[in-house]
Protein backbone atom coordinates (compact mmCIF):
# COMPACT_ATOMS: atom_id res chain seq x y z
CA UNK A 1 0.00 0.00 0.00
CA UNK A 2 1.73 3.37 -1.08
CA UNK A 3 2.13 6.16 1.25
CA UNK A 4 -1.37 8.30 -0.31
CA UNK A 5 -4.26 6.09 1.11
CA UNK A 6 -2.94 6.24 4.01
CA UNK A 7 -2.27 9.84 4.64
CA UNK A 8 -6.12 10.40 3.18
CA UNK A 9 -7.56 7.87 5.65
CA UNK A 10 -5.55 10.25 8.08
CA UNK A 11 -7.04 13.23 6.76
CA UNK A 12 -10.79 11.78 6.87
CA UNK A 13 -10.18 11.32 10.58
CA UNK A 14 -8.37 14.89 11.50
CA UNK A 15 -11.56 15.99 9.37
CA UNK A 16 -14.02 14.63 11.33
CA UNK A 17 -12.37 15.93 14.86
CA UNK A 18 -11.84 19.45 13.17
CA UNK A 19 -15.73 19.11 11.78
CA UNK A 20 -16.93 18.18 14.90
CA UNK A 21 -14.93 20.70 17.27
CA UNK A 22 -16.32 22.94 14.51
CA UNK A 23 -19.98 22.64 14.21
CA UNK A 24 -21.16 24.63 17.39
CA UNK A 25 -19.03 27.88 16.52
CA UNK A 26 -20.96 27.66 12.85
CA UNK A 27 -23.94 28.55 15.16
CA UNK A 28 -22.67 30.60 17.43
CA UNK A 29 -20.17 32.80 15.05
CA UNK A 30 -21.85 32.15 11.59
CA UNK A 31 -25.75 32.52 12.66
CA UNK A 32 -25.53 34.62 15.79
CA UNK A 33 -22.62 36.74 14.78
CA UNK A 34 -21.03 36.40 18.36
CA UNK A 35 -17.49 35.39 18.35
CA UNK A 36 -17.28 33.37 21.61
CA UNK A 37 -13.51 32.92 22.55
CA UNK A 38 -14.68 30.61 25.31
CA UNK A 39 -15.62 27.75 22.46
CA UNK A 40 -12.92 25.68 23.43
CA UNK A 41 -13.53 26.27 27.03
CA UNK A 42 -17.43 24.19 26.23
CA UNK A 43 -15.08 21.64 24.59
CA UNK A 44 -13.35 21.05 27.88
CA UNK A 45 -16.04 20.92 29.50
CA UNK A 46 -17.77 18.69 27.22
CA UNK A 47 -14.63 16.49 27.40
CA UNK A 48 -14.60 16.79 31.44
CA UNK A 49 -18.28 15.67 31.86
CA UNK A 50 -17.15 12.32 29.71
CA UNK A 51 -14.28 11.75 32.11
CA UNK A 52 -16.27 11.43 35.00
CA UNK A 53 -19.30 10.20 33.48
CA UNK A 54 -17.46 7.43 32.30
CA UNK A 55 -14.52 7.07 34.66
CA UNK A 56 -15.51 8.45 37.83
CA UNK A 57 -19.35 6.94 37.44
CA UNK A 58 -18.13 4.04 35.57
CA UNK A 59 -21.42 4.73 33.15
CA UNK A 60 -21.06 3.60 29.54
CA UNK A 61 -19.91 5.79 26.93
CA UNK A 62 -22.86 6.83 25.13
CA UNK A 63 -24.20 8.38 28.35
CA UNK A 64 -20.83 10.26 28.83
CA UNK A 65 -21.35 12.01 24.97
CA UNK A 66 -25.02 12.52 25.92
CA UNK A 67 -24.47 14.47 29.19
CA UNK A 68 -21.92 15.90 28.06
CA UNK A 69 -23.78 17.71 25.52
CA UNK A 70 -26.29 18.25 27.96
CA UNK A 71 -24.18 19.76 30.50
CA UNK A 72 -22.14 22.34 28.00
CA UNK A 73 -25.76 23.40 26.44
CA UNK A 74 -27.46 24.14 29.32
CA UNK A 75 -24.15 26.00 30.61
CA UNK A 76 -24.16 27.86 27.43
CA UNK A 77 -27.88 28.43 27.69
CA UNK A 78 -27.09 30.32 31.19
CA UNK A 79 -23.71 31.85 30.02
CA UNK A 80 -26.71 33.64 27.40
CA UNK A 81 -29.05 34.57 29.38
CA UNK A 82 -26.10 36.02 32.04
CA UNK A 83 -23.97 37.32 29.75
CA UNK A 84 -24.11 37.12 26.24
CA UNK A 85 -27.87 38.75 25.95
CA UNK A 86 -26.20 42.33 26.74
CA UNK A 87 -23.82 42.74 24.34
CA UNK A 88 -25.38 41.29 20.58
CA UNK A 89 -24.01 43.80 18.22
CA UNK A 90 -21.21 44.86 20.52
CA UNK A 91 -18.17 43.55 19.01
CA UNK A 92 -15.17 44.65 21.63
CA UNK A 93 -17.36 43.95 24.49
CA UNK A 94 -18.34 40.49 23.05
CA UNK A 95 -14.53 39.38 23.24
CA UNK A 96 -14.09 40.98 26.47
CA UNK A 97 -16.63 39.06 27.89
CA UNK A 98 -16.10 35.62 26.36
CA UNK A 99 -11.83 36.07 27.06
CA UNK A 100 -13.03 36.60 30.92
CA UNK A 101 -15.40 33.62 30.21
CA UNK A 102 -12.99 31.63 28.91
CA UNK A 103 -10.48 32.18 31.87
CA UNK A 104 -12.98 31.59 34.76
CA UNK A 105 -13.61 28.13 33.02
CA UNK A 106 -9.87 27.34 32.83
CA UNK A 107 -9.52 28.30 36.59
CA UNK A 108 -12.56 26.35 37.95
CA UNK A 109 -11.35 23.46 37.00
CA UNK A 110 -8.03 23.71 37.19
CA UNK A 111 -9.45 24.25 41.54
CA UNK A 112 -11.74 21.61 41.05
CA UNK A 113 -10.14 18.92 39.41
CA UNK A 114 -6.55 20.38 39.90
CA UNK A 115 -4.04 20.76 36.47
CA UNK A 116 -3.63 16.70 36.21
CA UNK A 117 -4.50 15.34 33.25
CA UNK A 118 -7.53 13.12 32.84
CA UNK A 119 -7.54 9.79 31.21
CA UNK A 120 -10.70 8.69 29.16
CA UNK A 121 -10.68 4.85 28.15
CA UNK A 122 -11.32 4.29 24.53
CA UNK A 123 -14.71 2.97 25.00
CA UNK A 124 -13.99 0.45 21.30
CA UNK A 125 -10.40 -1.30 21.27
CA UNK A 126 -8.51 -2.60 18.47
CA UNK A 127 -8.32 -1.38 14.80
CA UNK A 128 -9.49 -2.60 11.50
CA UNK A 129 -7.40 -3.36 8.15
CA UNK A 130 -7.18 -1.56 5.00
CA UNK A 131 -4.79 -3.42 2.60
CA UNK A 132 -1.84 -3.89 5.22
CA UNK A 133 -2.33 -0.62 7.10
CA UNK A 134 -4.26 -1.02 10.68
CA UNK A 135 -6.34 2.09 11.80
CA UNK A 136 -7.72 2.26 15.39
CA UNK A 137 -11.47 1.34 15.13
CA UNK A 138 -12.37 3.90 17.02
CA UNK A 139 -11.75 6.61 14.22
CA UNK A 140 -14.63 5.29 13.20
CA UNK A 141 -16.56 6.55 15.52
CA UNK A 142 -15.38 9.95 15.40
CA UNK A 143 -16.11 9.84 11.63
CA UNK A 144 -19.58 8.50 11.89
CA UNK A 145 -20.17 11.14 15.28
CA UNK A 146 -19.44 14.13 12.76
CA UNK A 147 -21.20 12.85 9.78
CA UNK A 148 -24.36 12.70 11.97
CA UNK A 149 -23.98 15.55 13.86
CA UNK A 150 -23.94 17.24 10.45
CA UNK A 151 -27.08 15.41 9.63
CA UNK A 152 -28.29 16.72 12.48
CA UNK A 153 -27.76 20.56 12.48
CA UNK A 154 -28.86 20.58 8.77
CA UNK A 155 -31.87 18.75 9.38
CA UNK A 156 -32.35 21.45 12.24
CA UNK A 157 -32.02 24.55 10.94
CA UNK A 158 -33.61 23.64 7.36
CA UNK A 159 -36.49 21.10 7.80
CA UNK A 160 -37.57 22.37 11.16
CA UNK A 161 -39.57 25.19 12.79
CA UNK A 162 -36.55 25.83 15.16
CA UNK A 163 -34.34 25.87 12.21
CA UNK A 164 -36.55 28.29 10.20
CA UNK A 165 -37.02 31.10 13.29
CA UNK A 166 -33.36 31.00 13.37
CA UNK A 167 -32.27 31.84 10.04
CA UNK A 168 -35.55 34.23 10.15
CA UNK A 169 -33.68 36.11 12.90
CA UNK A 170 -30.39 35.64 11.06
CA UNK A 171 -32.01 37.86 7.94
CA UNK A 172 -34.08 40.32 9.57
CA UNK A 173 -34.75 40.35 13.68
CA UNK A 174 -37.23 43.23 13.68
CA UNK A 175 -39.41 41.71 11.20
CA UNK A 176 -39.04 37.89 12.31
CA UNK A 177 -39.82 39.87 15.68
CA UNK A 178 -42.70 41.66 14.25
CA UNK A 179 -44.05 38.45 13.37
CA UNK A 180 -44.60 36.79 16.81
CA UNK A 181 -40.98 35.14 16.63
CA UNK A 182 -39.81 35.29 20.76
CA UNK A 183 -35.68 36.33 19.24
CA UNK A 184 -34.56 36.37 22.66
CA UNK A 185 -35.62 32.88 23.32
CA UNK A 186 -34.40 31.82 20.38
CA UNK A 187 -30.79 33.64 21.00
CA UNK A 188 -30.27 31.31 24.03
CA UNK A 189 -31.89 27.80 22.54
CA UNK A 190 -29.46 28.50 19.55
CA UNK A 191 -26.77 29.78 22.02
CA UNK A 192 -27.03 26.81 23.84
CA UNK A 193 -27.02 23.92 21.01
CA UNK A 194 -24.17 25.65 19.47
CA UNK A 195 -22.37 25.14 23.25
CA UNK A 196 -23.71 21.42 23.57
CA UNK A 197 -22.40 20.48 20.01
CA UNK A 198 -18.92 21.75 21.45
CA UNK A 199 -19.64 19.39 24.47
CA UNK A 200 -20.33 16.65 22.57
CA UNK A 201 -16.78 17.00 20.34
CA UNK A 202 -15.50 17.40 23.57
CA UNK A 203 -16.94 13.85 24.48
CA UNK A 204 -16.34 12.15 21.43
CA UNK A 205 -12.24 13.55 21.08
CA UNK A 206 -11.38 12.80 24.76
CA UNK A 207 -10.52 9.07 24.37
CA UNK A 208 -8.12 10.45 21.84
CA UNK A 209 -7.14 13.35 23.62
CA UNK A 210 -5.69 15.20 26.73
CA UNK A 211 -8.27 16.19 29.04
CA UNK A 212 -6.65 18.80 31.55
CA UNK A 213 -8.30 22.60 32.22
CA UNK A 214 -6.35 25.03 29.65
CA UNK A 215 -7.12 22.21 26.85
CA UNK A 216 -9.76 24.23 25.12
CA UNK A 217 -6.92 27.41 23.90
CA UNK A 218 -5.75 24.62 21.27
CA UNK A 219 -9.22 24.05 19.50
CA UNK A 220 -9.85 27.85 19.00
CA UNK A 221 -8.07 28.92 16.19
CA UNK A 222 -8.41 25.49 14.18
CA UNK A 223 -12.10 25.74 14.81
CA UNK A 224 -12.26 29.61 14.21
CA UNK A 225 -9.95 29.09 10.62
CA UNK A 226 -12.36 26.05 9.37
CA UNK A 227 -15.42 28.01 9.84
CA UNK A 228 -14.37 30.79 8.26
CA UNK A 229 -12.83 29.52 5.31
CA UNK A 230 -16.03 27.52 4.73
CA UNK A 231 -18.02 30.28 4.53
CA UNK A 232 -19.00 31.26 8.45
CA UNK A 233 -22.77 30.08 8.34
CA UNK A 234 -22.27 27.27 6.52
CA UNK A 235 -22.66 23.50 7.93
CA UNK A 236 -21.80 21.90 4.69
CA UNK A 237 -19.55 24.64 3.56
CA UNK A 238 -17.41 23.91 7.38
CA UNK A 239 -17.47 20.24 6.32
CA UNK A 240 -16.03 20.55 3.03
CA UNK A 241 -13.61 22.88 4.66
CA UNK A 242 -12.49 20.66 7.38
CA UNK A 243 -11.86 17.97 4.95
CA UNK A 244 -9.86 20.85 2.67
CA UNK A 245 -7.68 21.43 5.23
CA UNK A 246 -6.98 18.07 7.00
CA UNK A 247 -6.42 16.44 4.14
CA UNK A 248 -3.88 18.68 2.56
CA UNK A 249 -1.87 19.21 5.84
CA UNK A 250 -2.10 15.22 5.25
CA UNK A 251 -1.52 14.14 2.38
CA UNK A 252 1.45 17.19 2.50
CA UNK A 253 3.11 15.67 5.78
CA UNK A 254 3.73 12.54 4.01
CA UNK A 255 5.76 14.69 1.77
CA UNK A 256 7.75 16.60 4.38
CA UNK A 257 7.98 17.69 7.63
CA UNK A 258 4.42 18.27 9.63
CA UNK A 259 5.52 21.56 10.53
CA UNK A 260 6.18 22.88 6.77
CA UNK A 261 2.84 20.83 6.05
CA UNK A 262 0.87 23.11 8.11
CA UNK A 263 2.81 26.46 7.08
CA UNK A 264 1.57 25.43 3.62
CA UNK A 265 -1.85 25.17 4.72
CA UNK A 266 -1.89 28.11 6.86
CA UNK A 267 -0.43 30.61 4.11
CA UNK A 268 -3.44 28.59 1.55
CA UNK A 269 -6.34 29.92 4.21
CA UNK A 270 -4.86 33.42 4.28
CA UNK A 271 -4.80 33.30 0.25
CA UNK A 272 -8.26 31.31 0.15
CA UNK A 273 -9.40 34.46 2.55
CA UNK A 274 -7.36 37.73 0.61
CA UNK A 275 -9.02 36.46 -2.73
CA UNK A 276 -12.48 35.17 -1.25
CA UNK A 277 -12.71 36.80 1.77
CA UNK A 278 -16.28 35.30 3.03
CA UNK A 279 -14.83 32.18 2.37
CA UNK A 280 -15.36 29.39 0.31
CA UNK A 281 -18.55 28.56 0.49
CA UNK A 282 -20.29 31.88 1.50
CA UNK A 283 -24.11 32.40 0.03
CA UNK A 284 -23.60 35.49 -2.47
CA UNK A 285 -25.28 37.98 -0.72
CA UNK A 286 -26.99 41.01 -2.13
CA UNK B 1 -68.44 62.13 13.79
CA UNK B 2 -67.74 58.56 11.91
CA UNK B 3 -69.52 55.79 10.72
CA UNK B 4 -69.43 53.59 13.24
CA UNK B 5 -70.68 55.17 16.36
CA UNK B 6 -71.18 52.12 18.59
CA UNK B 7 -68.13 50.18 17.66
CA UNK B 8 -65.77 48.96 20.15
CA UNK B 9 -62.09 50.54 20.16
CA UNK B 10 -59.87 48.60 19.04
CA UNK B 11 -56.71 50.96 19.42
CA UNK B 12 -56.17 53.64 21.15
CA UNK B 13 -53.61 55.95 21.33
CA UNK B 14 -53.08 58.77 24.40
CA UNK B 15 -50.53 61.03 24.52
CA UNK B 16 -47.50 58.94 22.88
CA UNK B 17 -44.56 60.26 22.49
CA UNK B 18 -41.40 58.59 21.10
CA UNK B 19 -38.10 58.96 18.86
CA UNK B 20 -34.68 57.92 18.44
CA UNK B 21 -31.61 58.36 20.45
CA UNK B 22 -31.04 61.35 18.22
CA UNK B 23 -33.76 63.50 19.26
CA UNK B 24 -37.32 62.76 19.71
CA UNK B 25 -39.94 62.44 16.77
CA UNK B 26 -43.68 61.89 17.98
CA UNK B 27 -45.02 64.49 20.31
CA UNK B 28 -48.14 63.59 21.88
CA UNK B 29 -49.98 61.89 19.34
CA UNK B 30 -53.70 60.65 20.54
CA UNK B 31 -55.97 58.86 18.31
CA UNK B 32 -58.34 55.66 17.92
CA UNK B 33 -59.15 53.06 15.99
CA UNK B 34 -62.86 51.64 16.15
CA UNK B 35 -64.06 48.35 14.55
CA UNK B 36 -64.53 48.62 11.13
CA UNK B 37 -62.08 51.43 10.63
CA UNK B 38 -59.79 51.97 7.65
CA UNK B 39 -57.39 54.98 8.53
CA UNK B 40 -55.24 56.71 6.07
CA UNK B 41 -52.11 58.13 8.19
CA UNK B 42 -50.61 61.36 5.70
CA UNK B 43 -48.75 63.37 6.17
CA UNK B 44 -44.63 64.65 4.25
CA UNK B 45 -41.90 62.60 4.38
CA UNK B 46 -40.37 62.64 7.54
CA UNK B 47 -43.42 63.36 9.55
CA UNK B 48 -42.96 60.81 11.63
CA UNK B 49 -45.64 58.16 10.28
CA UNK B 50 -43.13 55.31 10.33
CA UNK B 51 -42.04 56.22 13.78
CA UNK B 52 -45.21 55.56 14.49
CA UNK B 53 -46.07 52.55 13.30
CA UNK B 54 -42.66 51.35 14.76
CA UNK B 55 -43.92 52.67 17.71
CA UNK B 56 -47.29 50.58 17.46
CA UNK B 57 -45.23 47.68 16.84
CA UNK B 58 -43.18 47.37 19.97
CA UNK B 59 -39.90 48.45 18.07
CA UNK B 60 -39.39 51.32 19.71
CA UNK B 61 -40.57 52.43 22.98
CA UNK B 62 -42.74 55.21 23.93
CA UNK B 63 -40.95 58.18 26.55
CA UNK B 64 -44.57 59.04 27.43
CA UNK B 65 -48.27 57.48 26.71
CA UNK B 66 -50.33 54.95 26.51
CA UNK B 67 -51.11 52.68 23.68
CA UNK B 68 -54.23 50.36 24.04
CA UNK B 69 -55.15 47.40 21.99
CA UNK B 70 -58.89 46.00 22.64
CA UNK B 71 -58.74 47.05 25.96
CA UNK B 72 -55.13 45.77 27.32
CA UNK B 73 -52.07 47.95 27.20
CA UNK B 74 -50.18 47.27 24.77
CA UNK B 75 -46.27 46.24 25.88
CA UNK B 76 -43.84 44.11 25.59
CA UNK B 77 -41.21 43.04 22.43
CA UNK B 78 -42.56 43.63 19.03
CA UNK B 79 -42.81 39.19 19.26
CA UNK B 80 -45.86 39.82 22.19
CA UNK B 81 -47.57 42.91 20.42
CA UNK B 82 -47.55 40.67 16.89
CA UNK B 83 -48.98 37.83 18.85
CA UNK B 84 -51.64 40.04 20.51
CA UNK B 85 -52.91 40.42 17.14
CA UNK B 86 -51.64 43.45 15.22
CA UNK B 87 -49.60 42.49 11.86
CA UNK B 88 -47.44 44.86 10.20
CA UNK B 89 -46.33 45.47 6.90
CA UNK B 90 -43.19 47.80 6.86
CA UNK B 91 -42.00 50.53 4.19
CA UNK B 92 -39.84 48.71 2.07
CA UNK B 93 -41.62 44.80 2.57
CA UNK B 94 -38.75 43.22 4.76
CA UNK B 95 -39.30 39.95 2.61
CA UNK B 96 -37.45 37.25 3.85
CA UNK B 97 -35.24 36.99 0.93
CA UNK B 98 -33.40 33.91 1.10
CA UNK B 99 -36.73 32.31 2.31
CA UNK B 100 -38.97 30.80 -0.67
CA UNK B 101 -42.49 32.51 -0.79
CA UNK B 102 -44.33 29.70 0.38
CA UNK B 103 -41.69 29.82 3.64
CA UNK B 104 -42.37 33.20 3.67
CA UNK B 105 -46.08 33.00 4.33
CA UNK B 106 -46.22 30.22 6.30
CA UNK B 107 -43.64 32.71 8.69
CA UNK B 108 -46.84 34.68 9.28
CA UNK B 109 -48.66 32.01 10.76
CA UNK B 110 -46.15 31.43 13.78
CA UNK B 111 -49.13 30.38 16.28
CA UNK B 112 -51.08 28.47 14.18
CA UNK B 113 -51.64 24.83 14.33
CA UNK B 114 -50.56 23.23 10.97
CA UNK B 115 -53.97 22.75 9.78
CA UNK B 116 -55.22 25.73 10.49
CA UNK B 117 -51.85 27.87 8.98
CA UNK B 118 -52.60 25.46 5.69
CA UNK B 119 -56.04 26.66 5.75
CA UNK B 120 -54.84 30.55 5.50
CA UNK B 121 -52.20 29.89 3.12
CA UNK B 122 -55.21 28.69 0.62
CA UNK B 123 -57.39 31.60 1.27
CA UNK B 124 -54.19 34.15 1.14
CA UNK B 125 -53.47 32.32 -2.79
CA UNK B 126 -56.67 33.08 -3.30
CA UNK B 127 -56.30 37.06 -2.46
CA UNK B 128 -52.84 37.24 -4.14
CA UNK B 129 -53.32 34.38 -7.10
CA UNK B 130 -50.25 35.73 -8.76
CA UNK B 131 -47.72 34.58 -6.01
CA UNK B 132 -49.14 31.18 -6.95
CA UNK B 133 -46.71 30.35 -9.66
CA UNK B 134 -43.76 31.96 -7.45
CA UNK B 135 -44.16 29.53 -4.43
CA UNK B 136 -40.97 27.94 -4.43
CA UNK B 137 -38.86 31.01 -5.92
CA UNK B 138 -36.80 32.50 -3.18
CA UNK B 139 -38.34 35.71 -2.01
CA UNK B 140 -35.53 37.76 -2.95
CA UNK B 141 -35.72 37.64 -6.88
CA UNK B 142 -39.32 38.65 -6.84
CA UNK B 143 -40.71 41.69 -8.02
CA UNK B 144 -41.59 45.04 -6.10
CA UNK B 145 -45.16 44.52 -6.67
CA UNK B 146 -45.21 40.27 -6.23
CA UNK B 147 -43.01 40.99 -2.61
CA UNK B 148 -45.66 44.03 -2.10
CA UNK B 149 -48.24 41.04 -2.17
CA UNK B 150 -46.68 38.67 -0.51
CA UNK B 151 -46.43 40.56 2.69
CA UNK B 152 -49.96 41.61 2.97
CA UNK B 153 -50.21 38.26 2.26
CA UNK B 154 -47.95 37.40 4.92
CA UNK B 155 -49.03 39.36 7.33
CA UNK B 156 -52.53 37.96 6.64
CA UNK B 157 -51.03 34.75 7.55
CA UNK B 158 -51.02 35.34 11.19
CA UNK B 159 -55.29 35.79 11.26
CA UNK B 160 -54.22 39.55 12.62
CA UNK B 161 -57.09 41.99 14.28
CA UNK B 162 -55.29 44.96 13.04
CA UNK B 163 -53.64 45.51 9.90
CA UNK B 164 -50.59 48.07 9.76
CA UNK B 165 -49.29 48.91 6.01
CA UNK B 166 -46.51 51.18 5.54
CA UNK B 167 -46.47 52.92 2.34
CA UNK B 168 -47.92 49.51 0.31
CA UNK B 169 -48.24 51.43 -3.19
CA UNK B 170 -44.31 53.07 -2.92
CA UNK B 171 -42.80 51.99 -6.18
CA UNK B 172 -45.00 49.89 -8.17
CA UNK B 173 -46.86 49.85 -11.15
CA UNK B 174 -50.35 51.42 -11.45
CA UNK B 175 -51.73 48.39 -12.19
CA UNK B 176 -50.46 46.36 -9.24
CA UNK B 177 -51.65 49.43 -7.30
CA UNK B 178 -55.10 49.20 -8.28
CA UNK B 179 -54.95 45.18 -7.31
CA UNK B 180 -53.73 45.65 -4.12
CA UNK B 181 -56.30 48.12 -3.15
CA UNK B 182 -58.70 45.82 -4.35
CA UNK B 183 -57.31 43.20 -2.27
CA UNK B 184 -57.58 45.28 0.48
CA UNK B 185 -61.13 46.41 0.13
CA UNK B 186 -62.37 42.34 -0.34
CA UNK B 187 -59.90 41.48 2.80
CA UNK B 188 -61.84 44.82 5.07
CA UNK B 189 -64.90 43.39 3.91
CA UNK B 190 -65.09 39.78 4.38
CA UNK B 191 -62.99 40.00 7.72
CA UNK B 192 -64.14 43.20 8.92
CA UNK B 193 -60.13 43.76 9.81
CA UNK B 194 -59.37 47.25 10.89
CA UNK B 195 -56.72 49.00 8.96
CA UNK B 196 -54.45 51.62 9.02
CA UNK B 197 -52.16 52.68 6.23
CA UNK B 198 -49.75 55.43 5.47
CA UNK B 199 -49.65 56.35 2.17
CA UNK B 200 -48.17 59.03 -0.40
CA UNK B 201 -50.64 58.29 -2.54
CA UNK B 202 -53.77 60.32 -2.09
CA UNK B 203 -56.13 58.53 -5.05
CA UNK B 204 -55.41 55.12 -3.27
CA UNK B 205 -55.54 56.19 0.56
CA UNK B 206 -58.76 57.96 -0.36
CA UNK B 207 -60.57 54.98 -2.25
CA UNK B 208 -59.89 52.63 0.28
CA UNK B 209 -60.39 54.55 3.79
CA UNK B 210 -63.47 55.92 5.90
CA UNK B 211 -61.20 58.16 7.81
CA UNK B 212 -57.64 60.07 7.76
CA UNK B 213 -55.23 61.32 10.59
CA UNK B 214 -52.67 63.56 8.79
CA UNK B 215 -49.72 64.31 10.45
CA UNK B 216 -47.39 67.19 10.87
CA UNK B 217 -43.83 67.15 12.56
CA UNK B 218 -44.52 64.90 14.61
CA UNK B 219 -48.37 65.57 15.83
CA UNK B 220 -51.87 64.83 14.76
CA UNK B 221 -52.39 68.33 12.71
CA UNK B 222 -56.07 66.83 11.02
CA UNK B 223 -58.28 64.27 11.21
CA UNK B 224 -61.70 63.00 10.80
CA UNK B 225 -63.91 61.46 8.07
CA UNK B 226 -62.70 60.50 4.40
CA UNK B 227 -65.25 62.96 3.43
CA UNK B 228 -63.96 65.96 5.58
CA UNK B 229 -60.51 65.97 3.80
CA UNK B 230 -60.74 68.94 2.15
CA UNK B 231 -58.14 70.89 -0.66
CA UNK B 232 -57.58 73.20 2.14
CA UNK B 233 -55.83 70.20 4.64
CA UNK B 234 -53.84 68.69 1.32
CA UNK B 235 -52.91 72.20 0.60
CA UNK B 236 -51.68 72.92 3.88
CA UNK B 237 -50.36 69.66 4.98
CA UNK B 238 -49.53 67.42 1.84
CA UNK B 239 -48.68 69.77 -1.14
CA UNK B 240 -44.24 69.77 -1.03
N1 LIG C 1 -33.73 54.76 12.84
C1 LIG C 1 -33.78 56.11 12.99
N2 LIG C 1 -32.88 56.73 13.79
C2 LIG C 1 -32.91 58.06 13.96
N3 LIG C 1 -33.81 58.88 13.38
C3 LIG C 1 -34.73 58.33 12.57
C4 LIG C 1 -34.77 56.91 12.34
N4 LIG C 1 -35.78 56.66 11.50
C5 LIG C 1 -36.36 57.85 11.22
N5 LIG C 1 -35.73 58.86 11.87
C6 LIG C 1 -36.10 60.28 11.82
O1 LIG C 1 -37.40 60.39 12.33
C7 LIG C 1 -38.14 61.33 11.57
C8 LIG C 1 -39.43 60.69 11.10
O2 LIG C 1 -39.15 59.63 10.20
P1 LIG C 1 -40.24 58.65 9.66
O3 LIG C 1 -41.04 58.18 10.81
O4 LIG C 1 -39.55 57.63 8.85
O5 LIG C 1 -41.13 59.61 8.75
P2 LIG C 1 -42.19 59.25 7.62
O6 LIG C 1 -42.47 57.80 7.66
O7 LIG C 1 -43.36 60.08 7.96
O8 LIG C 1 -41.59 59.67 6.33
C9 LIG C 1 -37.26 61.79 10.44
O9 LIG C 1 -36.73 63.05 10.77
C10 LIG C 1 -36.17 60.76 10.39
O10 LIG C 1 -34.96 61.35 9.99
MG1 LIG D 1 -42.13 56.34 6.23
Amino acid sequence: MGILPIQLMNGLFAASTLLLCSLGMVIIFGNMNVVNLAHGEFIMVGAYTAWFISAVARLPFVAAVAGAALVAGLFGAVVERVVIKRFYQRFEETLLATYAISIIMTQIFRLGFSSMKKIVELPVRGGFEIGSMTFPKYNLVIVAAAATAVGFVCLLFYKTPFGRRVRAIRQNRNMAMCLGINASATDTLSFGLGCALAGLAGAVTAPVKIVFPAMGASYLMDSFSTVVVGGVDSFIGTAASSALISESTSVLGGFMSEVYAQIIVLVGIILILRFRPSGLFAKERR
Amino acid sequence: MTVNHNSGSVLSAVGVSAGYAAGRVLHGISFEVRAGDVIALIGRNGVGKTTLLRCIMGLIKPDCGRIEFLGAPLAGPASAIASSGIAYVPQGRDIFSDFTVRENLFMGAQRAKKGVAAERFDSVLEYFPALRAHLDRRGGVLSGGQQQQLAIGRALMGAPKLLLLDEPTEGIQPNIVAHISDILGRVHESLGLPIIIVEQNLKFAMGRANRFLCMQKGSIAACGDIGELSEDVIAKYLRV
